[in-house]
């Protein structure tokens, strides 16, 4: 079975849906997406695994390589998964106390500030964002975003800042 | 069962031990740690296989099978101990109903070492994913061969 990866901008967010499996044969293909979408500047993404059927420690990979690249950037990964068998995934390997996982778009495109602080070794906390460093609003719905965010009406993450982002 | 250590045939794999555990009498929630056990066993071997690559590349490794060979079910006789070595880059899959457990071993070359710190990290979180959905999981190295054996019990 292939795997199609659709992109799609939400404001400043980046959506990438994947349809099918994601294991050793095809994340590649989802890596390649990624590795395009970050070195193009676009680096709050939002993974849409809701149509992901299989997922494997392989297509993990792939998400906290994003993270990673990601955070480096002062942006974010977020995870939107469906279904239990690929939740399970993230919780066996620990990686849902990382990377904000939500059953929804609109979820994981809420504002940090009203989540717990995931749990990171000091290693692995992120860098002070810079000042233009942006989140999503947390509403109205994702389908009514507008094209252009208002100036200041997104929480700017600050130093010592504990959240983190992906 | 034998096949290439490719990417392209781990899915295959992973059908095909599911198919043949569900015909055994696993349940759906086995059949699931079962697809996903023997997908992280066959990665990992794909893994070990592609970091030694320019090792395959130069020689050093014997011609692996061109296809994925249909073997050993819990349905057949055990393993004749003449089967021939494992190609350099080969995957063994054997299934076995053994006392009321579903038993699968998957087996690779045992000399496939890798020092690439991203692939010891994907090799660490299969591993941990398998050590998760296996209620029985191990490691023994036999002859030339790394055999890593799960077992789910059956209804």
């Amino acid at each position: 079975m292939e795997v199609e990866i659709a992109v799609r901008r939400m404001a400043e967010t980046t959506v990438v849906a994947v349809t099918g499996e994601l294991d050793v044969y095809t994340a590649p293909q989802l890596d390649d997406v990624v590795t395009a979408e970050i070195d193009a500047g676009h680096t709050t993404l939002v993974l849409d695994f809701t149509q992901v059927e299989f997922l494997d420690s392989i297509g993990l990979g792939v998400v906290v390589r994003a993270v990673k690249s990601c955070r480096v950037a002062s942006g974010s990964v977020s995870v939107v998964v469906a279904t239990e068998r690929i939740r399970r995934i993230f919780e066996i390997t620990g990686l849902d106390k990382s990377i904000r996982v939500g059953v929804t778009l609109e979820e994981v495109a809420v504002s940090a500030s009203t989540l717990p602080a995931p749990m990171l070794p000091a290693s692995e906390l992120p860098v002070p964002a810079p000042p233009a460093s942006m989140l999503p609003a947390p509403s109205p719905p994702v389908s009514m975003l507008p094209v252009s965010m208002p100036a200041g009406s997104l929480r700017r993450a600050t130093e010592g800042d504990h959240v983190v982002e992906g | 069962m034998r096949m290439p250590a490719l990417s392209e045939h781990v899915r295959t794999a992973r059908l095909v031990v599911a198919a043949a555990a569900r015909r055994v009498g696993v349940d759906e929630a086995g059949l699931d740690a079962i697809r996903l056990a023997v997908d992280e066993a066959c990665a990992r071997a794909t893994l070990r296989a592609a970091s030694r690559s320019a090792d395959a590349a130069s020689g050093h490794g014997a011609a692996a099978p061109d296809s994925v060979v249909a073997g050993t079910s819990p349905d057949d006789a055990p393993v004749d101990d003449h089967v021939e070595p494992l190609p350099a880059d080969g995957i063994e899959i054997t299934m076995v109903d053994e006392d009321g457990w579903f038993v699968v071993e998957v087996g690779e070359p045992a000399n496939l070492v890798t020092e690439d710190p991203d692939v010891v990290e994907e090799l660490d979180l299969a591993a941990r994913v398998i050590d998760a959905v296996a209620p029985e999981c191990s490691e023994r190295v036999s002859g030339q061969s790394l055999i890593t054996r799960m077992a789910w019990p059956l209804a």
